[in-house]
């Protein structure tokens, strides 16, 4: 099996803050690896340094086979194969669904304006959403919203999904509409990073769960051992934590 | 002190010849002075301090001295020095609509690339991120992204920054040319009677900015179609 | 009638002066109005406007006494009989002359045109008339509404005129070459302009303009009304200091021309 993501000993600072510690991950075609830690450990930094928008300080991360680095045309082509969904849904608010669908598959892969509408429409309609194409992101619900961001990163047609904290910032009776296109996506064999405390989301979809604190990976394991016994005191408290809500 | 109204309504059409040259300097010099902001924008935003430098420098210079002491010193500083009047430049210097269009532009350039820098800083930060996130180039986020959403939030100060152009272009008739204000001065040299010729100029004016406001006010609500009412 | 009043009394006064004991007129002036009424550094009055006093006082007998008198208040002074006369280059209008009478001219108001040496301008034709043709293509600068303005509007209706709120900026353009030719009074050019360096490649390229209608008769000495044998005794002095040449005298010791009213000579 070939990794298509990998971190070697990776660090990253803020100034003197130390956010990244020796982090060491190396993620399989296909595999669906779960990010969950405290608040501040780290979490988006990591997957943000996997498609540059963090630069990281020491170490080695690769994608695809290619390194990243200052290379501005090497870090583009990486971007056009990482696709991201963020918290924050960032649609492109003067632009309309369709728009936002259509940019970077123009823009980027050159496609025309047609061949492009109709990808935009194949993955509207697979998350669900065809009718809403013309409308502008703020007429949408935030599930809606973060369904269509999903859609656009798929557009690019990436190898890899990143996906921070997708259905934190969504009002609880629109974070399973999310969580299903997810887990659809994952049905479907894409590889993906995701950053999410959805524990039950994790049980379901994850093949390895990545424990993060005070920027170090501190516990890797399949799901069912990470939830059923978890190695380290620091897992067990934020697992305690969690699985009170 | 006699006050005649009719006055205000007969010299009117008189101040009316200098509307040509007044909507000429605005539209000119709005237009030449905001190719120059998003230049001295570009540089401020470039982050290499050999750029960013002069460009402070600039909008320093510019935003912290009167107008009208900028156009004295282009309209009667810059011709003191022989090389200049020998330049190639002269023909250009040595006509008060030029030097009172470069005055007016350079000044605006400096308040609109501030404006414009305003609305560059408005934009959403996770929204320049989607862009790379897609693998948009520098060039494509800055055109498709950051500039129309940068447009829309400078456009209400931007707004006022021509209608202060428009009230500064009356400097204009202190080197000399006859636009509205010119006009009006003329007329009140006169018949010496300030009140009423001011008026009168004083309600064109009114009417301009009513209409430079209402057409911004348009465009606002057009390029703000995408945000949702209420 | 009114004449035969005018003579009685002028021979009255005429009986009167002659030589018993000398006469004292007060003169008001600004005495800071130089060229034409000043102190010098040492403390004499002197000025254009001083010699014609004086030049007056020795025709008519009298000793002269100066009241230096701000020009604001110098009119009603005159009137509430704080000096007899005003010698201080007032000029002869008509308002003015409903409150005051003025003796005939001693000093022109006129204007010229002043332009660069080496454009080699000929605007005039012998008989001193402005060539329309000749003004086509130049900017003309003239104050605001000032008399000369009025003249141009009138008789140059085709001019490239340009208008100047000061005497000052206009200058300026001259010299910077975005006027070809300006108009101003000859004496203040004379004084601010072409004395001094930055007028060294200039001159004026038109004769005295000094048609009545616009510029006025000149200025005089002005007098309460109801004098009538004095203001008689000083135009005759002043029509003979024109005759024998002291005015022209007077002038050319301020300036390289003269600014009397009967025999007008350029710089050239
Ligand atoms: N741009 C930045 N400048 C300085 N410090 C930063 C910056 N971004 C993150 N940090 C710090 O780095 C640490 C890790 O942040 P990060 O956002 O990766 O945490 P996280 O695990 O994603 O937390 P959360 O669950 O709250 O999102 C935090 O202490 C944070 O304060
Ligand atoms: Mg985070």
């Amino acid at each position: 099996m070939t990794d298509i993501i990998v971190l070697e000993n990776v660090n990253k600072y803020y100034g003197t803050y130390q956010a990244l510690r020796d982090v060491n991950l190396s993620i399989a075609k296909g595999e669906k690896v779960v990010v969950c830690g405290p608040s501040g450990s780290g979490k988006s930094t990591m997957i943000r340094c996997i498609n540059r928008l963090e630069e990281h300080d020491s170490g080695r991360i690769s994608v695809n086979g290619l390194e990243l680095s200052d290379d501005e045309k090497k870090v583009e082509t990486i971007r056009r194969e990482v696709g991201m969904v963020f918290q924050s849904f960032n649609l492109f608010p003067h632009m309309t669904i369709l728009q936002n669908l259509t940019l970077a598959p123009r823009l980027v892969h050159g496609k025309s304006r047609p061949e492009a509408e109709e990808i935009a429409m194949k993955y509207l309609t697979r998350v669900r959403i065809p009718d809403q194409a013309n409308k502008y992101p703020s007429q949408l619900s935030g599930g809606q919203q973060q369904r269509v961001a999903i859609a656009r990163a798929l557009c690019m047609n990436p190898k890899v999904m990143l996906f921070d904290e997708p259905t934190s910032a969504l009002d609880p009776e629109m974070i399973s509409e999310v969580l299903d296109v997810m887990t659809d996506l994952a049905r479907e064999g894409m590889t993906m990073i995701c950053v999410t405390h959805e524990m039950g989301f994790a049980r379901s979809v994850a093949d390895r769960i990545v424990f993060m604190d005070n920027g170090e990976i501190i516990e890797t394991a399949v799901p069912l051992d990470f939830f059923a016994s978890p190695r380290t005191e620091r897992a067990k408290a934020f697992l305690g934590q969690i699985l009170a809500h | 002190m006699s006050f005649d109204i009719s006055l205000i309504g007969s010299s009117l059409p008189r101040i009316l010849q200098g509307l040509g040259l007044t909507l000429n300097l605005l539209a000119v010099s709005t237009l030449l002075g905001l190719m120059l902001a998003v230049l001295i924008l570009l540089m401020r935003l470039s982050g290499r301090s050999w750029l960013v430098w002069p460009a402070k420098a600039y909008i320093y210079f510019f935003r912290g001295t009167p107008l009208l002491v900028q156009l004295f010193i282009i309209y009667y500083g810059l011709p003191q020095f022989g090389f200049v009047r020998q330049s190639v430049l002269w023909p250009l210097l040595r006509e008060p609509y030029w030097c009172s269009v470069i005055a007016l532009s350079l000044n605006t350039a400096a308040y609109v690339s501030e404006i414009l820098r305003g609305g560059v800083m408005g934009v959403d930060k996770g929204l320049t991120e989607a862009g790379k996130a897609l693998g948009l180039t520098r060039f494509q986020r800055a055109t498709r992204i950051t500039a129309p959403l940068a447009v829309r939030l400078a456009l209400p100060a931007y707004s006022n920054e021509i209608v202060s152009m428009l009230k500064s272009t009356a400097l204009a008739s202190t080197v000399t040319l006859m636009e509205m204000t010119g006009v009006a001065r003329t007329i009140v040299a006169n018949t010496f009677a300030p009140y009423e010729i001011f008026i009168a100029a004083t309600i064109i004016y009114l009417v301009l900015v009513w209409i430079i406001q209402t057409a911004f006010s348009m465009a606002e609500t057009y390029a703000n179609r995408h945000v949702r009412k209420g | 009638m009114n004449f035969r009043v005018g003579l009685l009394s002028t021979v009255a006064a005429l009986l009167l002066a002659a030589p018993v004991h000398a006469e004292t007129l007060r003169v008001g002036m600004e005495c800071t109005y130089a060229p034409f009424n000043y102190r010098t550094p040492e403390g004499e009055m002197a000025g254009y406007d001083v010699d014609v006093a004086k030049g007056i006082a020795e025709r008519i007998g009298v000793e002269l006494n100066y009241v230096c008198q701000e020009w604001d208040g110098m009119l009603p002074s005159l009137l509430a009989n704080k000096f007899d006369l005003i010698v201080a280059s007032m000029s002869i209008t008509e308002e003015r002359q409903q409150k005051i009478d003025f003796s005939i001219p001693y000093r022109v108001s006129v204007g010229r045109i002043l332009g660069s040496k080496s454009a080699d301008l000929k605007l005039f034709d012998d008989e001193g008339k402005p060539i329309p043709e000749a003004f086509k293509g130049l900017r003309f600068g003239v104050e605001r509404a000032s008399t000369y303005a009025k003249w141009i509007e009138a008789t140059l209706p085709g001019a490239e005129v340009v208008y100047y709120d000061g005497n000052l900026s206009m200058l300026l353009d001259l010299q910077s070459s975005r006027l070809d030719i300006a108009i101003t009074n000859p004496m203040k050019a004379y004084l601010d302009f072409l004395s001094k360096e930055n007028g060294a490649g200039f001159e004026f390229v038109s004769p005295p303009i000094d048609e009545v209608e616009y510029f006025g008769p000149g200025v005089g000495v002005g007098l309460r009304k109801g004098n009538d044998a004095l203001l008689e005794r000083i135009n005759t002095a002043l029509a003979d200091m024109i005759k024998d040449g002291s005015l022209e005298e007077y002038s050319l010791k301020y300036f390289p021309f003269s600014i009397q009213p009967e025999n007008w000579k350029g710089v050239d």
